[in-house]
């Protein structure tokens, strides 16, 4: 058996999360270990409460995990200062929230180009615009560059977060049940935009749902169950969907 | 797009958002101004009114109670215009001798008078005394108030008199030798009779050429006919008898209040009040009402500060999504609080602005409705000062319930149920 030399690009390691209520402590996550490749597309999936946000959020670097190490590219990020995690979010993560509705007051390219009212690459200085279109336009959406949130279908409305994730280059994209309120058709355009994602710019999305059509998408699935991870299947255990 | 463009066209493009802190502000800048505008305008006509007649002295006939009583519906007294008391020629050196000593004993109090090495004696030039006497009677059938005048002094001492129409003598022989029947007229009095100057009118059969026509001062003077002082006293059988006396004292800040109290002390039968005094007494009265209305005005901006404050926070909290979407994408909390405090800095710059407009238009209200008869003047200090005072209102409400927000975790923006 040839062993695989390549390092992870994203580690966990035995890592835990317990939130401190009123009530009491409650155990969202624990005793999870998983690695992810460049260019690899995991889903994640289990019912409400089975822990899957709270995975997302601590891989990406959104919650710090109570016990355990969560390490990008071999380095520690759990223990980065909240200044230096701000830096590292810009650099290496972009975000896809179920409900993340686009900024009222913005147009659709001005919502993609948001990020960068917050910092600015120097390298691409004068070009994020026109990068900006290109995203926009690859994704379906040539036609509503300029037009307000408030004029968009659902649909439509997700993809302005995939561009938003897109313009910043990152190199894993977190995205939390991203097709939730979505049709199948859209659904399907999503997730499959992820795969293509994945296989041409060899970005790592990390996404969770609870349609397992849609998990079957994916390279890996990983089971939750009650905070801890039960099972890891080869995304071809369900049925390849069709257009 | 820089971050405060990004504030802003939250502002152009959300305008119904902000309405009611916008109101709540505009209101308290407008009442602090109008207030502001109104109470300086009416402290600077007194003010001048005081540099204009704070060294004139007024030398009445006193008006005790009884003789009050005394004076009959046929006599008429007002704040400037006394008939039927009169105070006699004779008394008039013991008057001046009064005042002199009193002026003399203040300047010697002030240091003015004590000779100085290689300065000497400052010299005083002697006031003028401008006696007169009121009378009643009637002009072509109205009812009208003749003065007895010496042209001369009282030139002298309302040196705020203008012409309108004609012309003075040129020379001060000329007016001391003013013709017996030569007359001026109020302003206010030859509108409504239609009398100019170089007409001819009959006061009680005696033909008078009025010479010329006073400008408006805002005071008796423009109700009356002037005639000299010698004719008036034939003319209502007063000779030996004046009405009132006013002096204008001729040395800067001369003792006016220390000759007044003098006057008051030694001689019996008169009154003595200094224009000084009463416009002091105004003076402080408007600083009375303005500091009442202060109190008042800040108090309502306190508690409108207050309800812009929970307005905010109310606001804000629904926007804790899209602060939770900033810090994913990005945005420091330092960022994030920058938004919103270019929002309310936008925010009360304008209602500051508006503020001060509208208060400007309620001061004018005021002063019209309110018959304050001050000139308004807006002091260009004020808008810097409503601009402040919107801004600080707007930003110090959203100060506090940004920061709070601003340190809020991502995971628990999406977590709760706060809508945008």
């Amino acid at each position: 058996m040839q062993a695989t030399m390549e390092k992870p690009l994203l580690e966990l390691r035995d890592v835990a999360k317990v939130f401190r209520l009123a009530s009491g402590e409650v155990t969202a996550i624990e005793n999870i270990s998983l690695a992810m490749n460049a260019g690899e597309l995991v889903a994640l999936v289990g019912p409400s409460g089975s822990g899957k946000t709270t995975l997302l959020n601590i891989i990406g670097s959104l919650d710090r995990p109570t016990h355990g190490d969560v390490c990008l590219q071999g380095e520690r990020i759990d223990t980065l200062s909240e200044e230096r995690l701000v830096r590292f979010r810009r650099e290496k993560f972009s975000y896809i929230f179920q409900d993340a509705r686009p900024l009222r007051m913005l147009n659709v390219l001005e919502n993609t180009l948001l990020p960068f009212n917050f910092f600015k690459p120097a390298d691409r200085n004068g070009k994020l615009k026109e990068e900006g279109i290109e995203i926009i336009r690859s994704l379906g959406l040539g036609h509503r560059l300029y037009h307000m949130p408030n004029q968009l279908s659902g649909g439509e409305i997700q993809r302005v977060a995939i561009a938003r994730a897109l313009i910043t280059r990152p190199l894993v994209i977190l995205a939390d049940e991203p097709t939730a309120n979505l049709d199948r058709e859209n659904r399907l355009f999503v997730i499959q935009t992820f795969r293509n994602l994945t296989r041409e710019k060899g970005l790592t999305i990390v996404f969770s749902t609870h349609d397992l059509e849609m998990a079957g998408i994916a390279d890996r699935v990983l089971h939750l169950q009650d905070g801890t991870l039960v099972k890891v299947e080869d995304g071809d255990c369900c049925p390849c969907p069709s257009n | 797009m820089k971050i405060l463009v990004l504030s802003l066209l939250d502002l152009v493009r959300r305008p119904r958002k902000n309405l009611m802190l916008v109101l709540a502000i505009v209101i308290a800048v407008a009442l602090l101004t109008s207030l502001s505008i109104v109470s300086t305008s009416a402290n600077t006509t007194i003010l001048e009114v005081i540099s204009k007649t704070g060294h004139t002295l007024t030398v009445r006939p006193v008006i005790t109670e009884r003789s009050a009583d005394d004076i009959t519906s046929d006599t008429l007294t007002t704040s400037e215009v006394v008939f039927g008391k009169y105070i006699p020629e004779h008394i008039i050196p013991e008057i001046e001798r009064s005042y002199d000593k009193a002026i003399k004993a203040g300047w010697e109090r002030k240091g003015g008078l004590v000779a100085r090495p290689g300065i000497g004696e400052i010299n005083i030039e002697p006031p003028t005394w401008a006696p007169r006497l009121y009378g009643k009677t009637s002009l072509d059938g109205n009812p009208v108030i003749v003065t007895g005048v010496d042209f001369y002094k009282e030139y002298f001492v309302r040196f705020w008199w203008d012409l309108a129409s004609g012309e003075w003598p040129t020379d001060a022989t000329r007016i001391r030798q003013a013709g017996e029947n030569e007359a001026f007229i109020g302003g206010v009095l030859s509108q409504a009779r239609g009398i100019g100057a170089g007409d001819t009118v009959t006061v009680n059969g005696t033909p008078f050429k009025v010479m010329g026509v006073l400008q408006e001062t805002n005071s008796a003077d423009d109700y009356m006919l002037f005639i000299p002082i010698r004719a008036a006293q034939r003319m209502f059988d007063k000779a030996g008898y004046v009405s009132l006396l006013s002096v204008r004292a001729m040395c800067p800040n001369c003792p006016v209040g220390d000759a007044m109290v003098e006057l008051n002390k030694t001689i019996t039968g008169i009154t003595a009040t200094s224009q000084l005094d009463i416009a002091g007494v105004q003076f402080e009265f408007f600083n009375m009402l303005y500091n009442f209305l202060l109190a008042v005005v800040t108090a309502t901006i306190f508690v409108a500060v207050l309800s812009i404050f929970n307005v905010v926070t109310g606001s804000l909290y629904a926007r804790t999504r899209e602060i939770g979407l900033l810090k994913a994408i990005g945005a420091s909390r330092c960022q994030v609080l920058r938004i919103f405090l270019y929002e309310h800095f936008a925010l009360g710059f304008t209602s500051g602005a508006v503020g001060y407009l509208v208060g400007i238009g309620m001061a004018i209200v005021l002063n019209a409705f309110l018959d304050i008869g001050a000139i308004l003047r807006v002091d260009s200090h004020l808008l810097w000062r409503a601009l402040a005072l919107g801004i600080l209102c707007s930003v110090l409400a959203v100060f506090v319930p940004a920061l709070k927000l601003t340190r809020i975790k991502i995971t628990e923006t999406f977590r709760t149920q706060w809508e945008t």
